[in-house]
């Protein structure tokens, strides 16, 4: 334990230091890296203590910080952990020091600001998977947006403007539905508390309105499909780093909502409509491969990619539903595939976007056609892409196959066709993955007119580190199984005890 | 210390005769008269607050309640003419009768806020719209100016009539003018009589005529115009004073005469409020103009207001209360923003005008981005508090349809403030855009308070939750 408030530092002190960064009129672009960067591995030590400190043999929450923040209205400033929390606080500050690592290699206009909007989206994350009082939730989340929007907005592509508005507007929408529901739920329980909303008392149609409007908000979030269309938009335009951000960390807040939020609240809603949530979640992960089988652009193969495979997080989150009723141990092995898959995508879709940053910084190209016999002039390079479209198509030995595993396995105890059909991604990932390895670093390239050359120091060394996470969570998965493992049993177990 | 009463009142009043002759025969000392101006606001202000109460039962009432809101109004006005100040000046149309009429104006709301029957209310609104009648047409250079004017002057003197008529409508079936009496009247009169019908016209005369002063739909066609035709300096008075002082009207008028009537008018209120909500919304989608569009976000600011009056609960009054501090704060923030910015040596008018901005001036562009979003409802600035006020009352009052409504329009409403802070930040431009402040310490404070509440809402939680302790002290 600590003896000082480590939730809150770790949300207000990178959040403060990235608005001086923004508005200091005159700070050096090399200064402002190296704050950046230290600070970002200040946060990633800090957090590696707070999983070590973290007690995993319990389900309790952890490093509670409890102030009463609007007394009237009875909403608190309340912080804690749990596993869940605690897996995605690590991957959040993990990727952004990998983020930090990568950019100072770059060049940006303002480059001090956008190091600084990271540092506030970097504090903002934290605070969304440790807020505990659902209007505190509900600020970090919704803030999320404000610096994804600049950072999108400022330095991205030609058709940004589109994008960002896109992307702003349909999350707000689904925010707000959310803000609703929580609202009522506040109504009814007297409290904003997320935990007193699990016992509260709603009638079944009040819980499927209210499972439906969180289904919209996190599953805009989530992506979902057919939701999803804001999503490769936003990436295709947005900046490197902003889409490994986009992709690995701020699409969890849906996932993790949705563990928050929709598992223990909604459960009678969720096992009535759980049959059509899980068919939502197999389009999503068939039907959007083969529509990332189709794509040109590098980008918005990826992004979709990151559709179907974020729609194993969902299945596994629909099956606890399926599965409480009949088979417990299913339902915690499909929500910890969920979690398993939140993580490993994290890590893969980062790689490969800054895999994607890399060729498009040589060729200024995202298309597949202007890109491709990058192996011969990038070997190292090349053997790393190559690895993570392995990772990314679930390859046995590598984090991908760990969580879709898992998820394979629990739906299998719901029905043989679900695991089917959810198997049938396996096949299907790795035909678009192959697909654009094969074009981008086996095509005939004998002139190099996109000029590419071996990656930086940087670059190798940000791949090298997700390279060896990719292959430890895929080989000795023991650590994240550790964390999570009670609370997600905790979880399950108290959603089919409150059935009972 | 002076130990009468009305004393603000009457130190504003003596001190405008003042400058006007001060400035009449010191006509080059422009600053002088402008520091006469604002130390006349700090007594007035001081004195505001330590203000003896007046005996309850009068037609011009001073209590805790009517004394805290003076004292908003004064120190918003403090800001406004530090504003208005600098833009007349840039303008080069810098008269200190500007500030005089102004002052009168000032000296209007507050006789509104105080009025404790029907005929000092009409006074007050009567004093406070012909100074803005004369404010309106004060760019004389202008077409859209006097065009404005006129067109607020017509149709203000039609809303003045039609609140005569209410008033004597209530007068003839009440016998009274002052709000208690009417209250005691209201109790026996029949519902089946024909004076309860003629009592209900009345009501709704009166509530269309504040409407129209409030700028509220379906009452709310001459807001955008006005707005675009009248100096940002006047928008930025227009947009703040008159809605603080038409709401504590609202607030006093229905809920201590007319609280007996409630099931009529809260209907009303609600319908208005979700109309104007609509409205602002929906209009502003298409606007080019920047007053225009803040116009209709004042339109769709002021539907949640009114919205949240017609609820009657203790939750939506403290939401309206809330709201309306929040509204002002933000509106006096981005016009004030707008006053201190000027494209080619004009001032801005066209959205596009502001187009670059965080490339030549990126702390106004972070001024603007904080106070665009913040109207917005994006925590964590203090209108998601606000939204986040009225839509919860509306829950406890379990009109859920229309809090998702309000919600969507909330959604449609951030497109265009997304679309300013899009042109401020994503576009690029050529030419001057100039900002001619050093010294912006009062904006600097005024957009920052909006972070800071937002971070620290019990701030403004606990202002709104005292001023309902003493309002409903004096409503019962």
């Amino acid at each position: 334990m600590f003896d000082y408030p480590i939730l809150s530092l770790l949300i207000w002190v990178p959040i403060l230091i990235g608005l001086l960064l923004i508005l200091s009129k005159n700070i050096s672009d090399s200064l402002s890296q190296l704050i950046t960067l230290l600070l970002s591995f200040l946060i990633l030590v800090v957090s590696i203590n707070l999983a070590q400190a973290y007690d995993h043999t319990t389900s309790e929450l952890q490093f509670i910080e409890r102030i009463e923040w609007i007394s009237g209205l009875n909403i608190f400033y309340y912080l804690a952990v749990d596993g869940i929390s605690v897996s995605l606080i690590l991957l959040t500050a993990f990727i952004n020091f990998l983020i930090a690592i990568y950019a100072s290699s770059e060049n940006y206009a303002k480059k001090s600001s956008f190091l600084g909007y990271f540092l506030i989206l970097e504090g903002l994350l934290i605070g969304t998977f440790s807020a505990f009082d659902s209007i505190l939730f509900y600020i970090f989340f919704e803030s999320l947006l404000i610096p994804l929007f600049l950072i999108i907005g400022i330095w991205g592509g030609a058709n940004r403007k589109y994008a960002t508005l896109k992307f702003f507007l349909y999350t707000l929408f689904g925010s707000v539905l959310m803000l609703i529901s929580i609202i009522y739920l506040a109504k009814i329980s007297g409290s904003f508390a997320i935990q007193d909303f699990y016992s509260v008392n709603l009638s079944f149609q009040e819980e499927l309105l209210i499972l439906l409007a969180f289904l919209i908000g996190f599953g805009i979030k989530i992506p979902m499909w057919p939701v999803h269309t804001w999503l490769p938009d936003a990436h295709v335009e947005a900046p490197t780093s902003g889409s490994v951000i986009l992709a690995s960390v701020l699409l969890k807040v849906g996932g993790y909502g949705m563990i928050r939020f929709m598992l223990p609240v909604t459960t009678d809603a969720g096992i009535y409509l759980s049959e059509y949530m899980i068919y939502l979640s197999l389009i999503a992960i068939i039907y959007i491969s083969f529509v990332a089988y189709a794509q040109e652009d590098m980008k918005k193969l990826i992004a979709y990619s990151s559709v179907a495979h974020m729609g194993f997080v969902t299945l596994g989150i629909f099956l606890v539903f399926n599965l409480l009723d009949s088979n417990t141990s299913a339902a915690i092995i499909g929500l910890e595939g969920a979690m398993v898959q939140m993580i490993s995508h994290g890590l893969i879709s980062a790689a490969l976007f800054f895999c994607i940053g890399i060729i498009y910084k040589h060729s200024k190209s995202r298309l597949l056609k202007d890109n491709y016999g990058v192996s011969k002039f990038m070997p190292i390079f090349s053997f790393m892409m190559i690895f993570f479209l392995m990772a990314n198509s679930g390859l046995p030995g590598t984090s991908g196959f760990v969580g879709e595993f898992l998820v394979i396995t629990s739906s299998l105890g719901s029905s043989i066709l679900f695991g089917f059909l959810a198997a049938t991604s396996l096949l299907l990932s790795a035909s678009y993955s192959l697909k654009m390895g094969k074009t981008v670093l086996f095509g005939d390239n004998l002139k190099n007119t996109q000029g590419y050359i071996e990656c930086s120091f940087n670059e190798k060394i940000v791949l090298t580190i997700l390279i060896i996470f990719i292959l430890y969570l895929g080989i000795v998965p023991d650590y994240l199984f550790k964390i999570i493992d009670q609370s997600v049993i905790g979880i399950v177990e108290s959603l089919s005890a409150g059935k009972i | 210390m002076l130990n009468i009463l009305f004393i603000p009142e009457i130190i504003l009043s003596i001190g405008v005769m003042i400058i006007i002759l001060f400035d009449l025969f010191f006509q080059k000392q422009k600053g002088l008269s402008f520091t006469l101006v604002q130390f006349l606001l700090l007594i007035a202000a001081y004195y505001s607050l330590n203000n003896k109460f007046s005996p309850s039962y009068s037609a011009y009432t001073l209590n805790e309640f009517t004394n805290v809101f003076k004292f908003i109004l004064l120190v918003g006005s403090l800001a406004i003419f530090h504003y208005t100040y600098k833009h007349l000046k840039f303008l080069k149309i810098l008269k200190i009768e500007y500030f005089t009429i102004s002052l009168l104006g000032l000296i209007g709301t507050m006789i509104m806020i105080s009025a404790n029957s029907l005929l000092m209310l009409y006074l007050g609104i009567e004093l406070l719209s012909l100074s803005l009648y004369a404010l309106i047409g004060f760019n004389k250079k202008s077409s859209l100016s006097s065009e404005a004017a006129i067109k607020y002057y017509v149709l203000g003197a039609m809303s003045s009539g039609i609140l005569l008529f209410g008033i004597s409508l209530i007068y003839g079936f009440t016998g009274s003018i002052a709000y208690d009496d009417i209250a005691s009247q209201l109790i026996n009169i029949d519902m089946d009589s024909v004076d309860y019908i003629a009592i209900i016209f009345g009501i709704i005369f009166i509530t269309a005529s504040l409407c129209f002063k409030f700028g509220a739909a379906p009452f709310h066609m001459w807001v955008p115009d006005i707005y675009q035709g009248s100096l940002i300096s006047t928008t930025i008075l227009l947009s703040t004073l008159p809605k603080i002082a038409v709401f504590i009207v609202f607030l006093k008028l229905y809920f201590i005469p007319f609280i007996l009537y409630r099931e009529v008018w809260s209907d009303i209120l609600i319908f208005v409020g979700m109309l104007s909500i609509v409205i602002g919304s929906l209009f502003a989608l298409t606007q080019e103009n920047i007053k225009r569009l803040l116009a209709y976000s004042a339109i769709s600011n002021i539907g949640f207001i009114i919205l949240s009056l017609g609820l009657i609960s203790i939750d939506g009054i403290q939401a309206s209360l809330y709201y309306t501090v929040v509204y002002s704060l933000t509106a006096l923030a981005s016009f004030g923003i707008i006053t201190h910015i000027t494209s080619n040596s004009n001032g801005i008018e066209k959205i596009t005008d502001l187009s670059g901005l965080s490339k030549t001036h990126p702390y106004f562009a972070f001024l603007i981005l904080i106070t665009m979003l913040s109207s917005a409802g994006i925590p964590p600035l203090i209108g998601f508090h606000a939204k986040l006020m009225v839509i919860k009352a509306l829950i406890s009052s379990s009109y859920i349809i229309l809090s998702i409504i309000v919600v969507i329009m909330t959604v449609v409403s951030a497109y265009y403030y997304l679309k300013v802070i899009k042109t401020i930040y994503f576009d690029n431009r050529e030419d001057l855009i100039s900002t001619y402040s050093n010294n912006s310490i009062i904006l600097s404070i005024n957009v920052l308070s909006l972070i800071a509440l937002g971070i620290f809402p019990y701030l403004l939680f606990n202002l709104t939750s005292y001023l309902m302790r003493i309002f409903s002290v004096i409503s019962i």
